[in-house]
């Protein structure tokens, strides 16, 4: 007869087997560890995914007893693969990522290593390795966490000459004639500006280059720290205003906040627009998929072509770092040493995918157009003062760039939020956030 | 099978006789407990084998389902940024506080309201009428049958990419469509447009679910007992009167199932909203998972967007015990 207490014991029994093998299966793995295989994690895809494999067997040739895995990233998972990775029992050994605000956080938490006495002993195989943009991007709290790796600019309007011959253009100089051409193009079926924001980030950096113009950077950076001025300050709604008035003329397609980047590439790859605005990584997707016209670049048109401003809107958005708990320093140390050394010509293999890459001697390999670009920002960094800015969402914490930002811009740029209300909201967000 | 050819028929017929022979107490209770122990043996092994059986789906509840849901519960008292395990910081109720602060929250809540009520009535609309459409046999119910169920059982990132890539104002294919046959005056910005993206969504997650539930509502109608209907139809009564008064009424447990399982799927809604618009235009779309999600992941605010998960939670748990009280009044009557 099975009686109540036997029962019980049972029950107890395939509990506890229960809940041991739940404990089992999530590993009761909290804590951060290391001493796994040695992984450099990237976001790098197309020709300069192949640079980065190439990198690595390099590495790998040359230290058979080290060898390295890469892991590509894709952009829209990076948030969420970088943060469990570094927390997990086995992070990468080596980290791409874009800089600035990600360094605070990342060295903030405790996840990258200080590679302070490294850094003062290579920077001079870097082009502009002393200059304050490298330092805005990899310094936290007076410390180097991580190496510029490619620089970019979004300071360049693409173009497609097939078209622009076609319909008679005359290259625009200023926002305004960007209005003009809207107005020349109407009925053709053929846009001005290819622009889809569903990402936020493409309208975003329009407002970013009218801002700088309106503003210039030091009021940029004062806005950014909430520290001597506001984002509602006028010269920042005028460049909303900017944004808003070109796609009230026409200048963008149709939807603009909806669909997404690659949807933005194939509007202007297949030749239903004229011109588009994005950054010098653009280059990379030309040299892997090249459309069939030859591609020209141009600079972004001025608000006063009369007043230009030399200021950029760019900065060092690859850089690698060595993590904090991977339990394999000395490879990592090691890994950045090849690539900082010219003689592997790590960064000429960049430079040939299209990638404005900062390793002393890698503009000998880019193509005229991205060498136009790197002097373009060389040119920026070398003038006294702080004339190279990085993106925006960089600079601010994620409520602030990556949603009021992005999404206030987005609606700019379709007209549905007023320039004043979208300034609004933006410092709203960012006294809320420094609280 | 005799008796006897029974496994364990020997100790059990042991028992019997023992406990039948006159005489020796000591020796009946003796055999008493040797058949007890043979009958706990054999129960001992059944229950192994049931434990064997069941602890796999322990062990994926409990590692993939209950952990998570603690866990989730737990950090949503947290301040964590989730890169670091050494940053999580308990802050009591101040994420809760802060939901009742954020405007974004508040929008999102009142959009998985809209598809929760929109999306149970379409729905079950749909379903219900394409159930009882196709429930008797005619020529081609068998294919129309197949083909409603296919919507149920495709992936939903492949389906979201193509709806927006069919809905690209200027690349897609809607558009153009519409102005071929004469109703472009109905093409537009379609998820670009604050007006438009929400009801585009409602209808796709309408489009992917109604199929699982016209075969729900078909295994109920094909439970329902045949003499209530021909006792109707014999009484006269037309056949909207047969469904209205006599379908309905007896399909009222797989409704009330049917309400509670659309119901959580649009609570939980997260992936089409997420690649179809990612919560845009300016939050237009924006639902409880998407902002949830952009907290933990964008915004270093884990314990937040963990709230976030938990107020869901809630929401599901409310759902869930209105439809076991309703179904168990509905036992009792």
């Amino acid at each position: 007869m099975v009686t109540h207490k036997s029962r019980q014991r049972k029950r107890i029994a395939s509990l506890i087997v229960a809940a041991a093998s739940v404990l089992a299966l999530t590993g009761c793995g909290l804590s951060s560890g290391g001493g796994g295989s040695l992984s450099v994690w990237h976001e790098f895809s197309g020709k300069g995914s192949d640079a980065m494999n190439q990198v690595i067997d390099g590495f790998n040739k040359k230290n058979p007893d080290e060898k390295f895995k890469g892991r590509a990233i894709a952009n829209d998972e990076v948030n969420t693969v970088i943060r469990t990775g570094l927390s997990s029992k086995n992070p990468p050994t080596v980290l791409q990522y874009e800089g600035y605000q990600q360094t605070k956080d990342y060295a903030g938490a405790g996840q990258l290593l200080d590679i302070t006495k490294w850094w003062n002993k290579h920077k001079a195989d870097f082009t502009h390795g002393e200059s304050q943009a490298v330092k805005d991007a990899c310094e936290y709290k007076g410390k180097t966490y991580c190496i510029p790796w490619n620089v970019d600019t979004s300071e360049q309007l693409f173009y497609n000459p097939d078209l622009v011959k076609k319909f008679g253009i005359t290259l625009p100089k200023s926002i305004n004639d960007l209005k003009s051409i809207a107005g020349q193009l109407k009925g053709t079926g053929v846009d001005t500006i290819s622009l889809y924001a569903g990402d936020g980030w493409p309208a975003a950096h329009w407002w970013y280059l009218l801002s700088i113009q309106r503003c210039g950077v030091d009021k940029v950076l004062a806005a950014a720290a909430q520290d001597g001025a506001k984002w509602d300050d006028e010269c920042f709604v005028q460049a909303a205003n900017d944004l808003y008035d070109l796609g009230k003329a026409g200048v963008f397609p149709s939807g603009v906040a909806g669909q997404d980047y690659n949807a933005m590439l194939q509007l202007f790859l297949s030749g239903k627009t004229v011109f588009m605005n994005t950054g010098t990584w653009f280059n990379s997707t030309l040299e892997d998929t090249p459309p069939d016209f030859d591609a020209g670049a141009i600079p972004f048109p001025q608000v006063d072509p009369a007043k230009p401003s030399e200021q950029i809107l760019g900065g060092f958005t690859n850089v690698f770092a060595i993590t904090a708990k991977s339990g394999n320093t000395e490879a990592g140390y090691k890994f950045l040493d090849y690539l900082a050394n010219p003689a592997t010509e790590s960064g000429l293999k960049f430079a040939k995918s299209g990638l404005i890459n900062v390793v002393t001697g890698a503009d000998a390999a880019m193509n005229p157009r991205v060498k136009a670009s790197f002097d373009t920002i060389s040119k920026a960094l070398e003038q006294p003062g702080n004339n190279v800015i990085a993106y925006f969402e960089n600079l601010v914490p994620p409520s602030v760039g990556e949603d009021a930002m992005y999404n206030g811009s987005a609606a700019l740029a379709a007209g549905t939020v007023m320039p004043k209300e979208f300034a609004t909201n933006l410092q709203t967000a960012a006294a809320a956030a420094k609280k | 099978m005799a008796r006897t050819d029974m496994p364990g028929a020997a100790a059990i017929s042991t028992g019997r006789q023992a406990s039948t022979r006159p005489g020796n107490k000591e020796s009946r209770r003796e055999d008493r407990r040797r058949s007890d122990r043979r009958r706990k043996r054999l129960q001992g092994h059944s229950a192994l084998g049931a434990t064997g059986f069941i602890l796999p789906g322990y062990i994926f509840y409990g590692g993939f389902l209950l952990i998570p849901l603690i866990l989730t519960l737990l950090l949503s008292f947290t301040s964590w940024d989730g890169i670091s395990y050494d940053n999580i910081q308990p802050n009591g109720v101040e994420n809760y506080i802060q939901l009742t602060r954020d405007p974004v929250f508040l929008q999102a809540l009142a959009h998985n309201g809209i598809f929760l009520v929109t999306t149970i009535v379409l729905k079950v609309i749909v379903s219900f009428g394409l159930a009882l459409a196709v429930r008797r046999a005619f020529l081609g119910s068998g294919f129309f049958r197949a083909v409603f169920v296919i919507p149920s059982i495709l992936s939903l990132i492949v389906v979201s990419l193509l709806l927006k890539f069919f809905l690209d104002p200027n690349n897609g294919l809607i558009n153009p469509a519409l102005k071929a046959v004469g109703l472009g005056g109905l093409a537009g910005p379609w998820l670009s447009d604050p007006s438009r993206a929400l009801p585009m969504l409602i209808l796709l997650d309408v489009w992917l679910g109604f199929g699982l539930f016209l075969f729900v509502f078909l295994a109920g109608m094909s439970s329902l007992p045949a003499e209530v209907s021909e006792a109707a139809k014999v009484d006269g009564a037309k056949p909207w009167q047969e469904t209205l008064f006599v379908t309905i009424p007896l399909l009222g447990p797989t409704f009330r199932l049917v309400f509670l399982l659309a119901a959580i799927e649009s609570l939980k809604v997260f992936a089409t909203v997420y690649v179809a618009t990612s919560g845009g235009p300016n939050h237009a779309t924006e639902v409880l998972a998407t902002w949830a999600f952009f907290q933990a992941f964008t915004g270093n605010k884990v314990g937040y967007g963990s709230a976030i998960m938990t107020v869901l939670l809630v929401a599901t748990l409310i759902l869930a015990f209105f439809y076991v009280r309703a179904n168990q009044k509905g036992q009792q009557r």
